[in-house]
């Protein structure tokens, strides 16, 4: 155990808690699947198997609490599964929450960390709904037949113990006739065995060998053995499942006797066996044959299964099966290789490999400074005045294109579906709902939707802050609900999907939606917002994600711990992500997260603004434009719009509103990128000049810099400096948000 | 004596123990997740010893020895079945079914060899 | 007792000692991971004066503090002179710039003095304690402290 160095059995029990994981999550499908009304005798197979095997494993690691967690959930999961049934809602949502406690217990053990506590509360509320169903046959699930008759016999052989056995024990009870037991005991050296075998003809039937036997046996101790070939018949007569012969052994060395009796642990029922102390007179084997029979001379196990093999013909020994190869061992072990290299999938429809995630996150390192080291050599090139149309830039340009897909491939290896985030969120949604008193479904929709492993782990927390929200402040009570002529139980849909390069997540429930007099009255009381500030329908909404906001009249316990949705957008922008919400009153509310598939790379424009080479995300440019002074309009002295695409737009000077340089003398002639963010509000921002477009590795701010407005990341070019990846979403928003703090500084 | 193994879990831990297990007592170690697969694997790998689970999807492992028996071939195989409770019940039904022992998880090395042992070797 | 270093038996502080402007400072060596010298970082839009920007650290992004800002004391005008401290707290690495680095003493942890009361002034907390090594002053800094706004610490 203290072992230092590498312990494959620590890489099992690592890699079982991954499996634990994997079966968890079938756990909660197989559960979902039957509170959906399931009536697949396979689903709940497959929950049992699913909590068996964490069981199983757990017992191999010597994890206690979960053993015995797993035992009691499966014992009541087999009784629903041999007939019971599972009788909707009330049913699994214990089964739910057995099911939450397993993970918790899987996950506390996998820490290190104690067991959770209310087990016991748990076990005996799903026991007890249990208990009400009619009682199951006791004994091994999978539909055993239930009649005794049906039932194959098997009934356990009391072993004759001569010298062992107590007073008024029937001692020939295996029925052998040897004679009369124990007559030579008295006079027998101590520690001397004597066994006797007759195999039953069933004994062939279960893949069973007396030569097995018969070795292990050997191996105990010194020891003779002979074999009785008196009852085997004439050649003709010779049937290949019948069994004709009989063994001797006679064990020295003071063998214990249990040890002897786990000899025949297997083969028992199977066979006459008689256990005597002591060793045996001559000729008393059976009534047959004498001591100098031939038949009886001692023999090696290894002669023993020719007579009495099934799989041999008993005269050409091994004839029937066919030769082993050469080196079996090298082909067995090629095609063992090729099983567990697959996953142990060989049958799946795509094979799959575990690899530790540090060394994918290694290799998507490595690709981008690939990709960097690339732009400082197409760079280096440019300076060195290389042209183009060289055979070098052509082989520049084709590597790059090969980096690129290398890069696709190496992100794709990244990704994951969202699908255990989903199964997080649902639980959270049980949960919550359940200490609020709601009634509450989970529909997900899109649960095999992939995005890097980063972005789903980073996801976990806002997500949860949307479900508890929306099981909070967005569903409606049974009561409300009936009133509004709405179905009691509210809905809450959680969806992903991809749509042009990112993922969109977006969690809707169909509750009461926004009252938005009530978030601009609470927004003019917190001194937000202007009370004239005259905002659209959509910036009123847009008002939830300020800072310190929260439409909650009571501060609930659920979601309510000072974190409002200005955390959640936070999170999300950090991501390179944007969220939006779009609501109506008394119908609901949806909020949709834009994400980009990967934390890794991105397409982006570098552009100088203030005199710093910056970067644009090119998902969120909609064209380029030199700002000609005719489509310039001013709204009072501050504002500027241009005219671009037929409409006006805000000009937000970038170099100045980073605070990087002083603001520019005129517009007119500058260069202008039109953005668009998630809601399709645009500005045009007025960069010194536009350099390249391409691919931007990037990199993080390392967390608490990314609270930085407008800067989503930076990335590292091509001269090896460090490059801000801009937002322009919050570039947009922020332009929205000091006007209305010029607003209320001029209200004030 | 290396004998070739196959061994038949749907729970990839069982099959890693197994692996490792039977692996360091020299035997020849193949894997399959379920009874189908395990089936599918047993001309290539022509086993000497099989050892199966019970609870598996697809094919569990009573219908896996079923099928086993019946291929001539490997009407003899020894084959050890993996339970969790020494359930007498259910190693009567998987005798039945030509199981020729048992293994009780959890297991450890020994105890996995010494079955083996006693049917194989 | 050893020492989580394992490098003494007694609990005895190595420190690295450097200068801003007239001042000198030292921080605990173990909190250190490189020291290099300065290069241009890319300036942070509307940062604290303090937080002077972002560097490449051989391929990842690394903020870089302006010590002398961040202890109330005028702003370092950079040159080639001066050298930025990479140091790791919290799991997370940022560089420190500073004057120039002097030296690595050792001293005990009864020769430090705890630092006097400072009253309410900028960077009194950053600094865990004073030694005196041949009569000069060091202040050693509590990076936890100084990097606590970096850091998002302090909310």
């Amino acid at each position: 155990m203290a072992d230092p160095g590498p312990d494959p059995l620590a890489e099992i029990r690592n890699s079982f808690f991954v499996e634990c994981e994997e079966l968890l999550e079938s756990l909660q499908d197989a559960l979902t699947d039957l509170q959906a009304g399931s009536s697949d005798p396979e689903t709940i197979n497959t929950a049992f198997r699913a909590v068996h095997s964490i069981k199983g494993g757990a017992g191999a690691f010597a994890l206690e609490e979960l053993v015995g967690f797993a035992h009691r959930f499966e014992s009541v999961m087999d009784t629903l599964r041999s007939g019971a049934g599972v009788a909707g809602e009330t049913d699994t949502a214990a089964l739910f929450r057995a099911a939450d406690m397993l993970a918790d217990l899987v996950r506390a053990a996998r820490d290190g960390l104690p067991a959770p506590p209310g087990r016991e509360a748990i076990l005996a509320e799903l026991e007890r709904q249990s208990a009400s169903a009619p009682p199951r046959e006791a004994g091994f699930p999978t539909g055993l037949p239930s009649s005794p008759s049906e039932r194959p016999v098997f009934v356990p052989v009391k072993l004759d113990i001569a010298g062992l056995a107590p007073a008024g024990h029937q001692p020939d009870q295996s029925g052998n006739g040897t004679g009369a037991p124990g007559s030579g005991t008295a006079q027998s050296p101590p520690g001397v065995w004597t066994i006797r075998l007759r195999p039953h003809d069933a004994l062939f039937e279960t893949g069973n060998d007396v030569v097995h036997v018969l070795r292990v046996l050997q191996s105990l101790g010194p020891s003779v053995i002979r074999c009785d070939t008196s009852g085997l018949p004439e050649f003709d007569d010779l049937r290949l499942l019948e069994s004709h012969l009989s063994w001797t052994v006679e064990l020295e060395g003071n063998v214990p006797e249990a040890d002897i009796l786990d000899t025949f642990e297997f083969i028992e029922g199977l066979c006459e066996i008689s256990i005597r102390s002591g060793r045996t007179s001559p000729g008393a084997v059976s009534s047959g044959p004498d001591q100098d029979d031939p038949g009886t001379n001692p023999v090696d196990p290894g002669d023993a299964r020719d007579g009495a093999d099934p799989g041999r013909s008993g005269v050409t020994p091994g004839a029937e099966r066919p030769a082993p190869p050469a080196s079996p061992t090298i082909t067995f072990s090629d095609r063992h290789q090729s099983l567990s290299a697959g996953g142990v999938s060989a049958i799946s429809d795509a094979a799959t490999v575990r690899v530790a995630l540090e060394r994918i996150d290694r290799l998507v390192n490595q690709v981008g400074e690939l990709v960097i080291n690339q732009a400082m050599l197409a760079q280096s090139m440019a300076e060195a005045g290389i042209g183009s149309g060289s055979p070098v830039a052509a082989g520049i340009d084709a590597l790059s294109v090969l980096i690129r897909d290398i890069q696709d491939s190496v992100m794709m290896i990244r990704a994951q579906p969202v699908k255990p985030l989903f199964q997080r969120a649902a639980r959270i949604l049980r949960e919550s709902a359940a200490s609020v008193g709601k009634e509450i479904r989970l529909v997900t929709e899109g649960e095999a939707t992939e995005i890097d492993k980063t972005v789903i782990e980073r996801l976990a927390d806002p997500l949860t802050h949307m479900i508890r929200n929306a099981v909070d402040h967005g569903i409606e009570d049974a009561v409300t609900r009936r009133a509004c002529g709405k179905t009691d139980q509210g809905t809450i849909r959680l969806s992903a999907r991809h749509r042009s390069g990112r993922v969109l997540i977006e969690v809707a429930d169909d509750g009461r939606g926004i009252d938005r007099a009530a978030v601009l009255r609470k927004a003019e009381e917190r001194g937000l917002v202007a009370a004239d500030a005259g905002l659209t329908e959509s910036e009123i909404d847009n008002l939830i994600f300020l800072p310190g906001f929260s439409t909650a009249a009571t501060v609930s316990n659920l979601s309510g711990r000072g974190v409002g949705m200005d955390v959640v957008r936070r999170a999300i922008a950090a991501m390179g992500g944007r969220i939006s919400i779009a609501t109506e009153l008394g119908a609901g509310t949806t909020f949709t997260i834009s994400l980009p598939l990967t934390l890794a790379v991105m397409d982006g424009m570098v552009i100088t603004a203030g005199g710093e080479t910056l970067v644009l995300p090119l998902s969120c440019i909609v064209e380029t434009a030199i700002i000609s002074r005719r489509d310039l309009a001013w709204i009072g002295a501050g504002s500027v719009l241009v005219r671009l695409r037929d409409a006006y737009v805000p000009v937000i000077d970038l170099g100045s509103a980073l605070g990087l340089a002083s603001p520019k003398d005129g517009l007119a002639g500058a260069t202008a990128i039109l953005v668009a963010d998630e809601d399709g509000s645009r500005a045009a921002l007025v960069v010194d000049r536009i350099n390249e477009q391409r691919q931007i590795v990037i990199k993080g701010l390392g967390g608490a810099i990314g609270g930085m407005p407008g800067v989503a990341a930076a990335t590292i070019l091509g001269d090896g400096r460090v490059a801000l990846i801009l937002d322009p979403a919050e570039l947009i928003g922020r332009r929205t948000q000091t006007t209305e703090a010029e607003a209320l500084l001029k209200a004030g | 004596m290396t004998l070739r193994v196959l061994a038949v879990d749907d729970s990839r831990t069982i099959r890693d123990l197994l692996r490792m297990a039977l692996s360091e007592a020299g035997h020849a170690v193949a894997l399959a997740e379920d009874g189908q697969q395990g089936l599918n694997l047993l001309d290539e790998t022509d086993p000497d010893v099989i050892i199966s689970d019970i609870n598996m999807p697809r094919l569990d492992g009573f219908g896996f020895i079923e099928a086993v028996r019946a291929r001539d071939r490997f009407r003899a195989t020894p084959i050890l079945i993996l339970t969790t409770e020494s359930a007498p019940e259910l190693k009567a039904r998987a005798r039945a079914a030509g199981a020729t022992g048992w293994i009780v998880k959890p297991f450890d090395a020994a105890k996995l060899i010494r079955a083996i042992d006693m049917v194989a070797g | 007792m050893k020492s989580p270093d394992g490098t003494t038996h007694r609990a005895e502080l190595e420190l690295l000692s450097f200068r801003l402007g007239e001042q000198d400072f030292c921080v605990d060596i173990r909190t250190i991971r490189e020291i290099r010298g300065w290069t241009r970082a890319t300036p942070l839009p509307h940062a604290p004066p303090w937080l002077r920007g972002l560097i490449n650290l051989r391929g990842t992004v690394l903020p870089v503090i302006d010590l002398s800002s961040r202890l109330g004391m005028a702003p370092v005008v950079p040159d080639a002179r001066n050298v930025i401290i990479v140091a790791e707290v919290a799991t997370r690495q940022t560089g420190l710039l500073v004057d120039a680095v002097s030296d690595i003493v050792t001293v005990s942890p009864e020769a430090l003095q705890p630092p006097p009361a400072l009253g309410d002034c900028q960077g009194a907390g950053c600094v865990a304690g004073l030694a005196v090594i041949d009569d000069r002053m060091l202040r050693l800094l509590d990076l936890h402290a100084v990097l606590a706004p970096e850091l998002g610490v302090t909310a």
